[in-house]
């Protein structure tokens, strides 16, 4: 009988990645601080130049129509900063130590099982080979040493799907906190680089760029990071339906959920020959903690000079 | 010695009889076996139950290519006193292990100058006439597959086959008149010579019964006829088989029945993956009920192997005291 046994492999430590989504959001946070320092130094002279178009009374007011369009272009591009960050801290932080977690469950326990059975089934397939005894009695005990075999080869294959039963989630839930950093990381650059961009006559433009791509972020971690929908859940789909499949809920030596034992009649002949692997792991779930939204700046123009111009209303 | 370390006996030269310590020591032990398996619901005595005494001896029949009519013929030369000592001794055994020891008896003769593997035909009953009533070992000698002196040293002295066996210094010729036993206790007297017919392979089947000769075989059939195979164990062998499974349950306990056993989840372990907690929890709970009942039935296993094992070594045990009492009473000249 070939022997084949399905060891969980180690792979390497995950750790809670809570410090790189804090640290993204805080790079993300002084990216938008300084598109905001920005937007408000060059708000300034657009103000001055808003009440320049202007005499008396009318000059403060055009000023503070100016200055008030980019203050909610500014309120606006924190708010949705914020909706991200009590996002991540309501609903995804929770869960900073789940993948951990189960993968050291998979770590500590499956692969250290697995690594125990290796050698035992190893032994199990030398013991056929003896020759000291010869005899019924040798014969019925040889005809154990194969139903014995199949069922601790079985069993392997069963650790190694227990494992994959922590592992995989694991790996998911890692995959969305990696997402998570991944995509504020990545914004935090995008924001970083408006802040940099010389905006011409267009004030308060750096936040407003900030604003729109903060808004897509939000949209795509709250409607498909936290919900799994075109990130992560395809992948748990993929891994419940294997758990749950014939493979695996239809033992095919382990039968009744018994362990086998071997009598006279028992027909060895039926003992499954391979080792068809009862999981594979998805191929998607490699590739959730790269998934992120595609976020452009938008078509917002900011805030011009003639915005200030009271019949033609503002920003807000 | 086997490959696996235990002991080869045969008698040794110029010694009528079987002694203790030095010449009953087989390569093989001719005794039937328990079947191994402890979930085979018939047990191995009632399937074996025709092993308790077998008490013909089809001499001239003990070519290794027969052991079962080997160990018959030991059995069915044994004497009535020696003869019943050793059939009962067996016969002890076969409860619960399928006629373990009931096979097993055999009479000195086989292996003394049994044919030790060659055709029955030159083994000449010397031995079996002398000494009948020894059980269980001797019979082995010929299933060891020993040269028949008779064959490979027609009427030399003493001498040692390849094997280090020491060969009797008796000039046997092919064909015997075996002679009235005159060891007390071995017959019941009055026993009419036997003559072995030299043709290779020949006789045997058609030998009459020797239960005549040993006068206790009690059981009329030749074990041959009982479907009684012939085994070869080495007690060694098995009690270390058994502590392997041993071994291995108790190990299995504790690096995975008790690991796995350990685990107990919950959904919000999962976190977001919740979905996958039913089917992983299901697996598991499997594994648990696995890796228990894996632990008890190698245990099973290992306990089963130590009983076979003990059975086996009570037999040789018993049989090697009954070769000295033999040794001890024989009065076969040399």
């Amino acid at each position: 009988m070939t022997t084949t046994t399905q060891t969980p492999m180690t792979s390497a430590a995950i750790q809670s990645l809570d410090p790189s989504a804090v640290s993204a959001l805080t790079s993300l946070k002084a990216a938008c601080t300084a598109c905001e320092d920005a937007d408000n130094a060059q708000g300034k002279k657009g103000a001055e130049e808003a009440g320049d178009m202007y005499d008396g009374a009318c000059q403060d007011d055009a000023k503070k129509r100016f200055l008030t369009q980019g203050k909610a272009i500014i309120d606006d591009m924190w708010a949705t900063f914020n909706a991200l960050q009590d996002g991540y801290q309501s609903s995804l932080r929770p869960h900073e130590n789940v993948g951990p977690r189960l993968h050291q469950v998979y770590a500590d326990t499956w692969v250290v099982v697995g690594q125990k059975i290796a050698p035992v089934i190893a032994d199990v397939q030398k013991r056929q080979q003896q020759d000291h005894w010869t005899g019924a009695g040798a014969g019925d005990y040889m005809k154990q040493l194969p139903v014995q075999l199949a069922a601790l080869n079985e069993f392997s294959q069963y650790v190694s799907v227990a494992g994959a039963g922590v592992e995989t989630p694991a790996q998911l839930q890692q995959a969305v906190f990696t997402a998570f950093v991944t995509m504020a990381g990545g914004t935090a650059q995008k924001v970083q680089g408006y802040a940099g961009t010389e905006t011409g006559d267009r004030y308060f433009q750096r936040c407003a760029w900030a604003a729109n791509t903060l808004s897509q972020c939000v949209d795509w971690f709250t409607n498909n990071l936290m919900t799994g929908n075109g990130t992560w859940q395809s992948s748990l789909d993929d891994h419940t339906s294997q758990m749950t499949s014939t493979a695996v809920t239809k033992a095919a030596v382990l039968t009744g959920d018994a362990w086998p034992k071997a009598t006279m009649k028992t027909d060895t002949s039926k003992l499954p020959t391979g080792t068809d692997p009862k999981y594979t792991t998805p191929s998607g779930v490699g590739s959730v903690g790269t998934d992120g939204p595609i976020t452009d700046r938008g078509e917002d123009a900011g805030v011009s000079v003639d915005d200030a111009v009271p019949s033609t209303g503002g920003y807000a | 010695m086997t490959d696996f370390g235990h002991e080869e006996r045969v008698q040794e030269s110029g010694v009528v009889g079987h002694s203790y310590g030095s010449d009953d020591r087989l390569e093989d032990l001719d005794i039937y076996e328990a079947l191994i398996n402890p979930h085979d619901g018939q047990g191995g005595s009632q399937k074996r139950g025709g092993g308790g005494a077998p008490a013909m001896m089809p001499m001239g029949n003990t070519g290794s290519s027969s052991k079962a009519e080997t160990a018959a013929a030991g059995t069915t030369a044994a004497g009535p006193a020696k003869g019943t000592s050793a059939a009962s001794a067996g016969a002890g055994r076969a409860s619960g292990l399928s006629g373990t020891g009931g096979v097993g008896v055999s009479g000195i003769g086989g292996a003394g100058y049994g044919s030790a593997g060659r055709g029955a035909d030159a083994l000449s009953g010397v031995g079996g006439t002398g000494s009948a009533g020894l059980g269980g070992l001797s019979s082995g000698v010929g299933a060891a597959g020993l040269p028949d002196p008779t064959i490979d040293q027609p009427g030399t002295g003493t001498g040692t086959t390849p094997g280090g066996f020491t060969i009797p210094g008796v000039g046997t010729p092919p064909t015997t008149t075996v002679p009235t036993p005159t060891v007390p206790g071995t017959s019941s007297g009055g026993i009419p010579p036997i003559t072995v017919p030299s043709a290779p392979g020949g006789g045997g089947a058609g030998m009459p019964s020797a239960g005549g000769a040993g006068g206790g075989g009690g059981a009329s059939a030749c074990t041959a006829n009982l479907g009684v195979t012939m085994v070869q164990a080495s007690p060694e062998m098995l009690h270390k088989a058994a502590q392997y499974w041993d071994d291995t349950a108790k190990d299995f306990t504790a690096n995975v029945a008790n690991p796995v056993g350990n685990q107990s989840p919950s959904s919000v372990d999962f976190g977001m993956m919740t979905d996958a907690f039913s089917p992983y929890n299901d697996v598991l709970n499997r594994l648990k009920k696995w890796s228990t009942d894996a632990g008890s039935e190698f245990s099973a296993i290992s306990d089963t192997l130590q009983s076979a094992s003990g059975g086996y070594k009570d037999t040789e045990d018993t049989n090697t005291a009954a070769s000295t009492q033999v040794a001890t009473h024989s009065s076969i000249p040399v």
